[in-house]
């Protein structure tokens, strides 16, 4: 049953060690950003919000989306859908996991942290943040081993699974709606206020959390031979298509409905991000990227070469995860605050030392992906070896190679 | 027996390392008497008695911490019945002087003074007429 | 194990029961009380403050408003204009009534004016605060600040539709030449922005703003008693204020 693996290849351990540079890097600007204050970043009193929280809203997404499919087609079919329901689920531990760490990088005071919770505060959208994306983080972290352990000893699943597994896709629906909330409720940020933003919200976390998952099956597949099978890459597919074409649908509304109107508090800020001001700004480049991106992925992903060829799918995930990247991480958040309260329209540039905070916790989170993946991997092998006499087991690989 | 060698040196090593915060004592030859803090030459009495002062002057600070600032409350009535502002400033530092009083007992035993000094500048304001 | 059906009833009905008798009790407990001061809950102090443009702006290029709030409650001077600190500043009046548009009226259009907080009714910094480091005080209705609780995730920032908040995105210290010993200084990584002054309210005085200007353009009380001054003028004077439409309730007032 053992596929081919790559492990202990030259060629991955070359991987993790530049991946353990960035984080090293990373952590070096941290400590700087520590001692010096977060003014090391580009931020002002003008953009008190940029890359660390676009990225903390793109991977809560990518979380949720990932974990909530494969969770909901395990229900379906526990057989088929369980290897996939696996890896959404620690990439969701993993994305969750580093967008917390986002959000610690860009606290002023992030030892208070506790505070939070020592002192809670209910009607504060961000207090109900914290918890969701704790309790999300936990929720994957719990059912991803159980899961993992069931399937190694080839136990039956204990009767508690699916009612957690309900309330874990419910959870990140939830938890990433209250994320949007933080945004769509402030008549300071009128742009996103309306009701529009949190099913966009959802719609590119299920877009993105496809995208991502689909590029590390592949990429779990071509490393270690963890196949997932061609329906669990199918569903993903589907889900990414057609929540693309939602989040498409619901952006057409959303820019209709401020620009229609022309109301200036809404007006000005699609004016900064898709037009220009008239000030050089680098915001009007990035905005139309995100469109002309998020435009290109509907097209890539409604193609019929999607379903046939691999490297089809794989561009088209591609570019519908930068599509959903460039709208959350940098639409977002630049848009909300271009113009100001006090109507100046900042240029923000990330310094470098924003931009290796970032990577570095990006690498992180790959370096936790990959090793979470790796786990899973040897668990299945370890499972297959143990059990390849007493209990059959096929994969969908071994089952076109023999039918083939 | 082949081991003996590494067995011994490794808990040589081991040894060495734990006792890490003895050689620090030793090259900065600390004083196991600790710092001696001089009583403040005008006051006789302070807002606690010596003894509760030593053992909750935090739990007092973090009181006066949210006394004054979040409940708008400036006062406070010491067990002899003294009334005093409350305030780190005009009420601690007015006898005590400045932040070394409290930074030297902090710095010998470890426990790092809460980051009061980054905001508070550790020097005596002048005293306010409580209302 | 399977239910039968008279179990099924049962628990639904029970469960019924205890939740209609909790949302009874809950609307009791939330019945409004009677207030405990001699006035109504509806009328509490609201501490304001009223900016006479006119005459603030025949004194030309004169900042001494600034300068006495920024020195007393040592706010910086930072050279990086990314990391500004205001408690109180000049804008042009474009920026603070941008929806007014061409009804600005003649004397104030290009002019500088005073923005500060406004000290909503509403105001939208104080829900969005996770650890309630900023909160609306009963007694006079200030929006104040706890400098020990802040965590600062800027959320207030970002809810706050006038600007009126600073964020310290480097050690203030190094900005300030010569400290106020009475009162602290804050440190980096916390928001900061315009009290009325808590500290001197204590004592009974008004905001320091107020004392220094040398045409008694600004006019300090609590609106909602019918005998303050600021009352008075504001029932003579036609007054705007910025962005009422949001519903926050704003409680600084420029008469034209």
């Amino acid at each position: 049953m053992r596929e081919r693996t790559v492990a202990g290849s030259g060629m991955q351990w070359v991987g993790v060690g530049l991946l353990l540079i960035l984080v090293l890097l990373g952590a070096l600007s941290f400590r700087d950003q520590l001692v010096y204050g977060s003014g090391l970043t580009g931020l002002s009193q003008d953009m008190p919000w940029g890359l660390y929280i676009g990225q903390f809203a793109l991977l809560m997404g990518v979380a949720a989306g990932a974990a909530s499919t494969g969770l909901v087609a395990y229900l379906y079919d526990r057989r088929t859908f369980g290897r996939v329901a696996v890896l959404g689920l620690l990439l969701a531990v993993a994305a969750s996991a580093i967008g917390l760490l986002f959000v610690m990088a860009d606290m002023g005071r992030p030892e208070r942290m506790l505070n939070v919770l020592l002192y809670p505060h209910p009607e504060s959208a961000m207090f109900w943040d914290m918890i969701s994306c704790l309790g999300f983080l936990v929720l994957s972290a719990v059912l991803a081993a159980v899961m993992l352990r069931t399937e190694r000893y080839q136990l039956p699943a204990p009767r508690w699974l699916d009612g957690v597994t309900v309330v874990t896709v419910l959870w990140a629906l939830g938890m990433h709606t209250v994320q949007a909330f933080l945004y769509a409720g402030l008549p300071s940020l009128a742009v996103w206020l309306g009701p529009t933003l949190a099913p966009r919200f959802l719609a590119t976390a299920f877009a993105s959390g496809s995208a991502l998952l689909i590029l590390a099956c592949m990429l779990a597949k071509a490393l270690s031979g963890y196949d997932v099978g061609r329906s669990a890459i199918g569903v993903l597919t589907k889900t990414m298509a057609y929540a693309m074409a939602l989040n498409g649908f619901l952006l057409v509304v959303q820019l209709w409905s401020v620009s229609y109107g022309a109301v200036p508090a809404g007006l000005e800020h699609l004016r900064a991000l898709y037009l220009g001001t008239g000030a050089p700004s680098p915001l009007p480049v990035w905005g139309r990227a995100s469109l002309v991106l998020t435009a290109a992925s509907l097209l890539v992903l409604f193609m019929p070469g999607v379903r046939r060829s691999e490297r089809v799918l794989a561009v088209a995930s591609a570019v519908t995860l930068v599509a959903v990247w460039l709208d959350k991480g940098v639409v977002l958040v630049a848009g909300a605050f271009t113009p100001s309260p006090l109507n100046v329209a900042t240029s923000y540039v990330p310094t470098g030392s924003e931009l290796a905070v970032t990577a570095g916790i990006w690498a992180a989170g790959i370096l936790m992906a990959g090793a979470l993946y790796g786990f899973a991997a040897a668990v299945d092998a370890a499972t297959a070896l143990e059990f390849s006499g007493s209990m059959p087991r096929e994969s969908e690989m071994e089952r076109e190679r023999r039918t083939a | 027996m082949s081991d003996r060698g590494w067995i011994l040196g490794g808990l040589a090593v081991v040894v060495a390392l734990v006792m890490i915060p003895f050689w620090g004592n030793l090259s900065v030859r600390a004083d196991a008497r600790g710092p001696g803090l001089a009583a403040p030459a005008q006051q006789t009495t302070c807002v606690l008695p010596v003894n509760a002062m030593a053992a909750s002057h935090a739990r007092l600070l973090l009181q006066w911490m949210n006394t004054g600032v979040r409940e708008n409350h400036h006062t406070f009535t010491a067990f002899n019945g003294k009334v005093y502002p409350v305030s780190l400033e005009s009420t601690c530092l007015s006898c005590h002087t400045s932040a070394s009083f409290c930074n030297r007992c902090h710095n010998y035993v470890g426990a790092s003074a809460p980051s009061c000094w980054h905001c508070h500048q550790g020097t005596a304001q002048v005293s306010q007429e409580a209302p | 194990m399977r239910l039968t059906r008279k179990q099924i009833l049962t628990r639904l009905g029970g469960s019924l029961l205890v939740l209609s008798g909790g949302r009874l009790s809950a609307r009791a407990a939330a019945a409004p009380r009677s207030g405990t001061s001699g006035r109504s809950r509806a009328v509490r102090t609201q501490l304001a403050m009223a900016i006479d443009t006119k005459a603030c702006l025949q004194e030309q290029g004169c900042t001494r408003c600034l300068a006495a709030c920024h020195e007393a409650h040592n706010v910086p001077y930072l050279r990086n204009p990314a990391h500004r600190i205001d408690w109180i500043r000049e804008v042009p009046a474009e920026s603070a009534f941008a929806a007014q548009g061409r009804s600005l009226p003649a004397p104030l259009a290009g002019a500088p004016v005073l923005v500060l907080c406004n000290h909503c009714d509403n105001p939208p910094c104080v829900p969005v605060c996770p650890t309630g480091a900023t909160w609306k005080r009963e007694t006079d209705g200030i929006v104040m600040m706890d400098w020990h609780r802040c965590i600062g995730c800027r959320y207030c920032m970002v809810a706050c539709p006038y600007g009126a908040r600073s964020f310290n995105w480097v050690d203030p210290r190094q900005g300030i030449a010569h400290p106020n010993p009475d009162f602290p200084t804050r440190t980096d990584g916390v928001v900061e922005k315009c009290t009325f002054c808590s500290e001197r309210l204590a004592q009974g005085q008004v905001p320091v703003c107020v004392e220094v200007c040398p045409v008694k353009a600004l006019v300090f009380g609590d609106v909602n008693d019918p005998a303050s001054e600021i009352r008075k003028v504001l029932d003579s004077r036609p007054a705007i204020r910025r962005r009422p439409e949001l519903g926050t309730g704003p409680n600084v007032y420029y008469l034209l």
